[in-house]
């Protein structure tokens, strides 16, 4: 198992290099100018200035290759050196943001805690309604519990978190009046008040994407469990004589989590990039507003350092979803 | 010594409906009833779809919810179907060891075979994990699994067929059942194998006393293994008799027709194989004998009511109103 990690680890650094290249040159080909945002009162030959101090007139090799730099040894120098004080002293300049001129891992460090609890406890809560909820809908399949899980799984898919967002602010915020429309990121969890403060604020969007979430993990652990009640060996556990509750959580569901688990691995990336829209409603500043703006921005830094970021965790995911699958299921092994 | 007279599981009047997809009902199992004392081996045999499978899960209780059954199931004098649901898995999971058709899809393939095999040991007789383990690879031993302490982590893909079919079978020995009930467990494996298996269930029945209930529909097996036989069709048992009885002097032409089709072992010259005509019905048909569509005997009075069963000796009975030694009809 640890030379298949090892070996897939070593096969993901030549696949993160071409996405990288890929990313870089789609931004490349891409309209836009990161000085349209400046005053038109700058004359032209200052703007070409600034672009040439930006290094837009190096070739984009040249760019391509600093920007490698930059992102794999000037700024986990940097990282080391704010975190442990030792400093290994890389040459060359820090990856700035076009936009705000201030390191581009400095503002993902900022944006990043806000996404991961909004993402983190969505998809959390996500999983805690979506297994009991398929599993009791695949044990009596067709009953009222079955019925009411395939409807919010239905609604779920396909409502849009858009929808959604706005519904619960028109009711809870607007109408109600029970829980702010926006996410105050100065809000620091420090006594009761604060973290109910701080739970009323992430209570929406946490909601709107766990709803999405479990819809889709449930119809997975559903099936799965479904699939495995019919199996021969279930009948053969219970004339065994073991109770239902064994059966069904013991047997069955370790059965059932094999390509359940999967599912939830690899949904992780998703769900990063699906939080994208639910942080623009609630005004999450989070790493998916921040490459909304990046964009409107053309700040092809942040653009090209986030992307590739969201390459990794896919990467990295995907990796561990096999990993998983390895250890839940006996009948594969990697090595 | 077994007590050889007493039945210890009895099966009275069972019946059973099964619901299909379409929500179509079938009446697979019509009144069975039986019952094998300690000791004893009882052959079920009759060709798919004869219910001989639906009649052990449901003495079993192993039916799906949709279906619908009635009959009295005693056990040890207890009636099963007629106690609260814990008390009955328990007197089943521990009084009655079950071996299924197919090894490997009977056993769970996450879980390691010592897991599996201590489970119900832990849950029925209250052993420790120690103790169900030393009991787990006495068992394997005792069904003749080399080196049983050290594959007792293992999972049920590391074993071939054979073995599996051996590990379910001591599974199904853990907790000392009465009764071991096995369900065409051999139907899967290849022919030494199988002469394997049946060596080791003779030898088990003679060393634990046990009653063995032998569903098959390999007259074959039924010769070698069974003391007294049934012979199940569209869901009935149409007849009951020891096995020497049954070979030697064959009373429902069903029964007859079976044994014409199968091979004789010791047969100075091979003979043609004589199949019965024609297929099993799917549904009973609503008047008359199931089988007369297919019977060259057929009476007249075989088309209007279905024959009862005829006790025609001591535990021996035919449902069958054609007699051949007359060749008419019987008197009783």
């Amino acid at each position: 198992m640890l030379t298949y990690t090892m070996r897939r680890l070593a096969l993901a650094v030549p696949t993160l290099l071409l996405i990288s290249l890929i990313v870089f040159l789609l931004l490349e080909l891409a309209p836009g100018d990161p000085m349209a945002q400046m005053p038109l009162t700058i004359p032209p030959e200052v703007r070409e200035q600034m672009r040439i101090a930006l290094g837009l007139g190096e070739p984009w090799y040249v760019r391509y290759v600093a920007w490698l730099h930059m992102v794999f040894v000037v700024e986990p120098s940097h990282m080391l050196a704010a975190a442990t004080g030792v400093d290994l002293a890389a040459e060359g300049s820090r990856l700035l943001s076009w936009q705000s001129r201030a390191p581009v891992a400095e503002i993902i460090a900022q944006r990043l805690p806000q996404t991961l609890w909004v993402v983190g406890l969505s998809y959390l809560f996500g999983i805690l309604v979506a297994v009991p909820l398929g599993v009791a809908s695949a044990r009596r399949p067709h009953s009222w519990l079955d019925t009411i899980g395939t409807f919010i799984a239905m609604a779920g898919f396909s409502v849009p978190t858009f929808f959604t967002g706005v519904l619960l602010i028109v009711i809870f915020s607007v109408t109600l009046g029970w829980l702010p429309s926006m996410y105050d990121t100065t809000l620091e969890v420090t006594d009761w008040d604060s973290l109910r403060r701080q739970a009323a604020q992430l209570a929406m969007p946490v909601t709107v994407l766990a709803l999405y979430n479990a819809a889709q993990i449930s119809r997975y652990v559903r099936a799965a469990t479904l699939d495995n009640l019919a199996q021969d060996y279930v009948r053969a556990v219970r004339a065994r004589g073991m109770s239902e509750r064994a059966v069904l959580y013991l047997h069955v569901l370790r059965n059932a989590m094999i390509p359940v688990v999967t599912v939830i691995a690899l949904g992780v990336p998703n769900i990063f990039a699906g939080a994208i829209i639910t942080e623009q409603i609630f005004r999450v500043n989070g790493i998916g507003e921040l490459l909304i703006s990046a964009i409107h921005a053309n700040d092809i830094p942040m653009v090209q350092t986030l992307t590739f970021l969201f390459a990794v965790l896919i990467v990295l995911f995907n990796l561990l979803a096999d990993i998983l699958y390895g250890m839940l299921d006996p009948r594969i092994r990697y090595d | 010594m077994p007590d050889r007279g007493r039945p210890v599981l009895e099966v009275r009047g069972l019946e059973a409906t099964l619901t299909g997809r379409s929500g179509a009902r079938v009446q697979a199992v019509r009144g069975v009833d039986f019952a094998v004392a300690s000791g004893e081996c009882l052959g079920v045999v009759g060709e798919s779809g004869s219910g001989k499978t639906v009649t052990l899960l449901a003495l079993l209780g192993l039916l799906p919810e949709t279906a619908h059954w009635s009959g009295e199931v005693r056990f040890e004098g207890r009636d099963l179907l007629a106690l609260p649901d814990p008390v009955r898995r328990r007197a089943r999971g521990a009084g009655l060891g079950v071996v299924f058709q197919e090894p490997l899809s009977a056993l769970n393939p996450v879980f390691s075979i010592g897991y599996q095999m201590m489970e119900p040991m832990r849950a029925h007789l209250g052993l420790t994990r120690r103790a169900a383990a030393a009991r787990a690879a006495e068992l394997l031993e005792l069904v003749g699994i080399p080196e049983p302490g050290a594959r007792l982590g293992d999972f049920p893909h590391q074993f071939s067929g054979g073995q599996l079919q051996r590990i379910t079978i001591a599974m199904a020995l853990a907790c000392d059942p009465r009764v071991l009930i096995a369900d065409e467990p051999t139907t899967a494996l290849d022919v030494t194998v199988q002469a394997q298996i049946l060596a080791l269930i003779r030898r088990l029945r003679a060393e634990l006393g046990m009653a063995v209930i032998w569903v098959t529909h390999d007259l074959g097996v039924v010769a070698t293994l069974a003391d007294r036989v049934l012979v199940m069709y569209a869901g009935r048992v149409i007849e009951q008799a020891t096995t020497a009885e049954l070979l030697g002097d064959p009373q429902h032409p069903y029964t007859r027709g079976l044994l014409a089709a199968a091979l004789a072992p010791r047969a100075p010259r091979p003979r043609r194989l004589r199949p019965i005509p024609g297929h099993p019905p799917a549904v009973a048909p609503a008047r008359g004998c199931s089988f007369r569509p297919r019977c060259a005997e057929a009476l007249a009075q075989c088309a209007a009511r279905e024959p009862p069963r005829i006790v025609i000796g001591p535990r021996r009975d035919v449902a069958c109103f054609w007699d051949p030694a007359t060749g008419g009809a019987r008197d009783g």
